[in-house]
Order: structure tokens, then sequence, then C-alpha cells
């Protein structure tokens, strides 16, 4: 009797299971698509990399910061009134996008020739300097990464794959001095604790850590010369040209309708130097 | 999706320092749970009620959750606390108090395992605690928790990955940081799977053969 | 005093904002160890009976299962199936991949669980099954397995521990899980020791419900039965 009972249980687990595995398995293939398919199911899912204030979870899961809302924004015009947030770790972004996961990503990702040749972007939305996190007094004087290259005894943490981890190499950085960071708050942890001297991200994202984070102890160091403006757009798959481009126009309207302006300048971001480049500035033909 | 050979040679030098660091990471790992294991199951096995009581307790808080938040507190915790642990350092004791959990149970088992007459018998011969365990119990209990405490060498092996999350380069977090870096994961990530079944087929069947050799000779349950 | 208040303030005041997430990621986490429970129990039998098969090919396709899924390490499963599995075109939702390497992972374990509870049964029985003239079919299905059952519950136990465990490693291939929604709150309020303390416990009390309903299990499939108890002997 026992028996029985485990069998028509193990047949019944199996078969939910099952049914649930193809149901599961015939939603995956639905997840992206052209404009059309996306009016059609009347919503977007965007990655989004948890970066205040690039993009920001709040405590009941709803997805805001300055790239959702823009995005947000540009998908209503659209016709697209719904925006699906999945938080991905930052490296995970564009996998996700090449994987066709998500439909969109955005949330900080530079326009970077390198991530060109993977993925599409829009125009740019989003600029701004770069920054360092260093305790305070600056006790190595670090102002650019020129001087942490230069002072072999200087150690810095950043993202894999972040924009800063590229540019600490192209001058000078060597491996040794980098210590890859899990996520953004840890590394300002390992700064604090003296696990490394320096900590590079975004401008923005920088001073939101350092904010929350409230600790005297630190400072920032910013605009940090000697790198270009980081300037994020929102990415597509390299497939989704139709769809990139009808956002494009979407977002220029935004643009010259002011209510660009309004949606990130309350984040801090500039909307003159955002408006003043365009995504062939940093990916020609992209 | 092709395979790229450039890749493997582009990677490669980084995972092969990485996985210095793994087999260094899990042998240190390992010789701080048998050794601590050792010290939890004799904390187990107290006569002291509250002794006895409280390390399974603290060892139960240990063993049932996950190894990763483990790491993490020891990480990016303690030194608020004023405990300022390497990455290295944090992982190999993170792995070593986790799995010395199991550990005690196999030295408790094996211990227990050992008749109750040898026990009354050196009791008879007047052996003080310290000659009990070294010349009767010990050697009986041993060779029979060999092969499952080898078994977790291997398994300790198989969880260094989980201190690429404290900044330890280990095998793992080469390949991971390579790849998000790149956005090239399917060199990196096969080559970390055939590193570790290269390296642990043999050992399980190492371990196997250590089984066989110390297979207990008198097991009357059937 | 005052101090005291002060500390909970600032320190736990998160927990009135962030308290949804933290209840939707444990059911994340429930959902993920269960639904993986179930994949590596299926798998567990349908490999650890393989390798009873006369047919050698099934033998060796469940010893190679086994070889490969415990010999390489589930994390390392997990990434695979999420980053790489896409670039041949197969692209499992996070979730599904994660059930997916945690079951399978999981099921490799279980199965050698499985079959040395199945050897453990006294040859005895397999014998009498033999003079009883029954197929071999009948034979695992009303001798063996019944007997073996109660032998394997207490180790699944700990395996289903180790599923739970496992599930926290699914916060790297960003499922929206425990240990992803600790990362969260850490993200937003710059505390650590507070959230992953509270994680802590929430997967010490998941971690006891299971052990206890291992426990239940255990009573249930010994009824009748003469078997070693823990404390006997």
């Amino acid at each position: 009797m026992t028996i029985t009972k485990l069998e028509k249980c193990s047949r019944a687990i199996a078969l939910t299971l099952f049914t649930a595995g193809l149901s599961m398995g015939a939603v995956s293939t639905v997840s992206a698509g052209t404009l059309e398919d996306l009016r059609e199911q009347g919503y977007a899912t965007v990655a989004v990399a948890n970066e205040p204030p690039y993009s920001d979870v709040k405590g009941d899961g709803y997805v805001t910061g300055a790239a959702p809302d823009v995005a947000r924004a540009v998908m209503k015009k659209l016709g697209v009134p719904e925006l699906r947030a999945i938080v991905v770790g930052y490296g995970a972004m564009i996998p996700a996008l090449m994987a066709r996961r998500v439909d969109m990503a955005t949330s900080g990702l530079y326009i970077k020739p390198k991530r060109c040749e993977s993925i599409i972007y829009s125009e740019p939305d989003l600029c701004g300097a770069e920054a360092f996190a260093v305790k305070k007094g600056n006790p190595f004087n670090i102002m650019t990464y020129e001087d942490i290259g230069n002072n072999k005894n200087v150690t810095m943490t950043t993202c894999a794959g972040c924009a800063e981890e590229a540019y600490a190499y192209e001058r000078g950085v060597s491996k040794d001095q980098m210590k890859i960071m899990a996520d953004p708050m840890s590394g300002i942890k390992m700064l604090q604790q003296g696990r490394v001297d320096v900590f590079a991200l975004s401008g923005l994202g920088t001073a939101d850590l350092l904010k929350k984070t409230n600790d005297p102890g630190l400072e920032i160091v910013m605009p940090v010369k000697g790198v270009p403006m980081g300037c994020a757009g929102a990415a597509f798959n390299s497939d989704d040209d139709d769809f990139r481009d009808a956002y494009d126009k979407a977002l220029a309207e935004l643009k010259s309708s002011g209510e660009f302006a309004k949606i990130v300048e309350p984040y801090g971001f500039s909307a003159a130097a955002t408006l003043a480049v365009k995504r062939d500035d940093f990916c020609p033909g992209n | 999706m092709e395979w790229s050979w450039e890749v493997v040679l582009e990677v490669l030098p980084s995972m092969w320092l990485g996985l210095i660091v793994t087999i260094q990471a899990a042998l240190v790992g390992a010789l701080l749970a048998y050794v601590l294991g050792l010290l939890l199951a004799l904390l187990k096995m107290s006569k002291t009620w509250i002794v006895a009581k409280t390390s399974y307790w603290i060892s139960e808080c240990v063993r049932r959750t996950p190894l990763l938040v483990q790491l993490y507190f020891l990480f990016y915790v303690l030194p608020d606390l004023g405990i300022f642990l390497s990455p290295f350092a944090a992982g190999v004791i993170g792995l070593g108090i986790h799995f010395s959990t199991y550990t005690s149970e196999v030295y408790r088992a094996g211990i227990e395992n050992v008749p109750k007459g040898q026990w009354e018998a050196s009791r008879a011969l007047n052996y003080n605690a310290y000659q009990t365990m070294r010349f009767v119990i010990l050697p009986q209990a041993i060779p029979p928790m060999i092969p499952p405490l080898a078994n977790y060498l291997i398994t300790m092996f198989k969880e260094t990955p989980l201190l690429s999350a404290i900044t330890v380069v280990e095998l793992f977090g080469a390949a991971n940081i390579f790849s998000n870096t790149t956005y090239k994961f399917l060199e990196p990530m096969t080559l970390v799977g055939l590193f570790f079944l290269l390296t642990s087929v043999p050992a399980a069947y190492a371990a196997m053969r250590l089984e066989k050799r110390f297979k207990p000779k008198n097991t009357g349950v059937s | 005093m005052e101090a005291i208040f002060k500390y909970f303030q600032e320190s736990w005041s998160w927990s009135l904002e962030y308290y949804p997430i933290l209840i939707q990621g444990t059911i994340t986490t429930i959902e993920l160890t269960l639904a993986s429970a179930v994949l590596a129990l299926i798998v567990s039998f349908t490999v650890g009976l393989s390798r009873f098969s006369r047919l050698r090919a099934v033998r060796v396709a469940a010893v190679i299962y086994l070889e490969f899924f415990r010999g390489t390490s589930a994390i390392v499963q997990m990434f695979f199936m999420f980053f790489v599995l896409p670039l041949f075109g197969v692209t499992f939702p996070p979730l599904v991949a994660g059930i997916l390497a945690c079951g399978l992972n999981l099921g490799s374990y279980g199965s050698e669980v499985v079959r040395s509870a199945l050897l453990s049964v006294g040859r005895g029985q397999h014998e009498a099954a033999l003079a009883l003239n029954y197929s071999n079919y009948q034979r695992f299905r009303y001798v063996l397995i019944p007997q073996a059952i109660p032998v394997m519950i207490p180790t699944f136990g700990n395996l289903l521990i180790e599923l739970l465990k496992l599930t926290a490693v699914a916060s790297l291939i960003t499922i929206s899980d425990l240990t992803f929604m600790a990362q969260i709150i850490r993200s937003q309020t710059a505390l650590t020791l507070e959230p992953f303390f509270v994680i802590l416990v929430m997967y010490f009390i998941i971690s006891s419900v299971l052990v206890w309903f291992t426990k239940f299990a255990e009573r249930k499939f010994s009824k009748g039965r003469d078997t070693i108890t823990r404390e006997g002997v």
C-alpha cells in the first residue's frame, strides 16, 4: 500500500514537472521579439544591473532609475505600455541579450567598440564622467588611471567586463594591481577594509554608493581625467535593427520635447551632455 | 557556435594559475576540516550535556546554511567586527568550518562503531582516556573513516568555485573574469568543466580503491 | 539603551521597506529546491536502477552520467547551462536552468544512494524472489525497492539540505533567490551584516523544516520494520 501511494505520488509529480517544463520551455521562446510582437504582448523585458542611479531596484521589486525610466518613456511612445525588468549581473547583460532572454538591456552599458561587435546600441541616453573612490585624503594622490599604473604598490578594484577595467589596463595598470570585485557594494567594502586602495566606477554610480555608505573615511575623485566621457545607450540584439531604429526615433522625440531632460536630470545626469553626442561618435556604423 | 582554439590559448595561462590556487585551497581547507571536525566530534560526544548540545546546534547552524553566504560573512562582515582575513584565508577557513560539520559526523560514526567491548576492555586494563583512544579505539575507528574523509576532499575541491565570490582567483574565477571581459563563454566554461573532470574522476577512482582497501571486515549489518 | 535603539533604527529599518523582496526570494528558493528535488528523485531512480540493467549500454550510459555530473562542480554546470547552451540555441529561462543544473547534479549523487541501498538489501531477498519465479521487474518493484527505501531516506534527507544550499549558488546566474535579494538590499542600503544575517536565519529555518520532514518520512517508511534506529544498538 505504501508502494502504490508512492507510485501514484511520483507519477503525479512527474507529470506536473513534465507539463511545467513544457510550458516553461514554450514561454522561453516568446521572451524576445520584434516591436510588433512586443506591442501585441503589451510588455517588453529589459535587463538591468542594479547600479544606482542608472538602475535601481526598490523594496517591492519595482525597477526604477535613470535608464529604465527613459526606456519606459520610449517604449510607451512606441506603444508598449509595460516594461518588465530582470535584474542580472553587469557582466551577464550582454550574454542575456545575445541569448534573447531579454528584449533589450539598459543600465549604464557604455557604448564601446568591443561591445558593438556583439550587440547594437540606441543613441546615447546617459552620459557621465568617471570617478574613483579612495580613502580620505587620497593618500596615494590618485587622480588618473595613469597614476595607478605608475605606482605599482597601489591596488584597485572594479567589475569584470566594465569599461573601467579596460581603461585601467589600457593606461598601464598591471593585472596584479587589479582585484575584480563581485559587485559594486562589495567593491566599496573592499576599499573601506583596505583590501584595495582605489575603487573605480561611473561618476554617478560611485557618488551614489558613497552616499549610501555614508563613511567619512572615504572620498570621491571626480572627474577622472584621461578617460573619455562614458556614454551609455540601450542595447539590443544585433538582429533587431528595426526595433533599434524605432527606439532611436522615439528617443529623439523625447529629447527634443524636453521630456528626456525631465527624466534624467533628477538622477544627476546632464541632459545637455547626452544631447551633444551621437552613437557614431563611439561606434561608427553600429 | 564554433570552438576557437585561439581563445583557449588566451585563457589557458590564467586558468592554469587558477588551478594551482584551487588545489591549494582544497588541500588547506580539507586539512582544516579534518582537524576541526575531530575537535567538533569530541565536543559533540562530550559527557557534559550542555557542551554536547551546544556544539550540536552550532554544527547544525553551519551545516544547514549555504557555504556561499558563510563566505560572504567571513570576508565582508568580519572585518567590521575587527577580524580581517585575506580572500584565500577567508576561503579556506570557510571551507574548513563548513566541512568540519560533515567530517565530525564521520569521526563520530567511526568512533561509535567500535564495539562497546573495546571500551570496556580498556577500562578493565586501567587505560586512561588518552591510552584508550590512542591504542585501542582510534586504530580501529580510523580505517573505515578514510574513504568518506577522502570523498570530502574531492567534494571540497569541487566547491572551490564559490571562492570566486570573495575575489579568490581560482580556476573558475579566472575563467569567469575572462568570459565577462571578452564575452566568450564557450571555451573557458568547457575548459573548466574538463579540468574538473580530469581531476575528480581519477580522484574518485582512487577513493574507491581506498574504500575497498579499508573496507571494515566485520560488518554484521545485513 | 539609547544606543541599542539607534542601532536597530539605523541597521534594521530596511526590513520594513525591503521585506517584500525577501519574501519573494524565499518563495523562489523554496520553488527551486522543491522542483530540483523532484527532478533529482526521478533521475536518481532512473540512473540508479539503470546500473542494474542487463544491457551493458544502459549500465555504461548510467556510469557516464554519474561521473560527468558528479565529477564536475555544480556551479560550473549551472554557468554552462546559463551561458554556454544559448550559444547552441538552447536558451532556458534562468529558473529552468537552475532547476536542471541542481536536479541533474544532485540526481547523480542520489543515484549512488539508490544503488547502494538496493545492494544493501540482503542476498536472501534476491534469492527468495528468484525462487518465487519473479521477473526482474517484479523482483525490484515488490521486493527490493520497498526494502531499500527506508535505507535511502536518511541520505536523501542530507542531499535535500545540500540541494537547498546549492540554490544559493543559483543567485550567481541571476536567479532572484534569497541570496540574490540580500545582494540587492546590500546595494541599496550599504549594510552587509544585517541582510546576510537574516538570510542565514531563513536558510536555517527552511533547512530545519526539511530535516523535520526527513525524520517524518523515515518514521513513516519504517513502520512495522525492525530497522536499526539512530538511538538503538
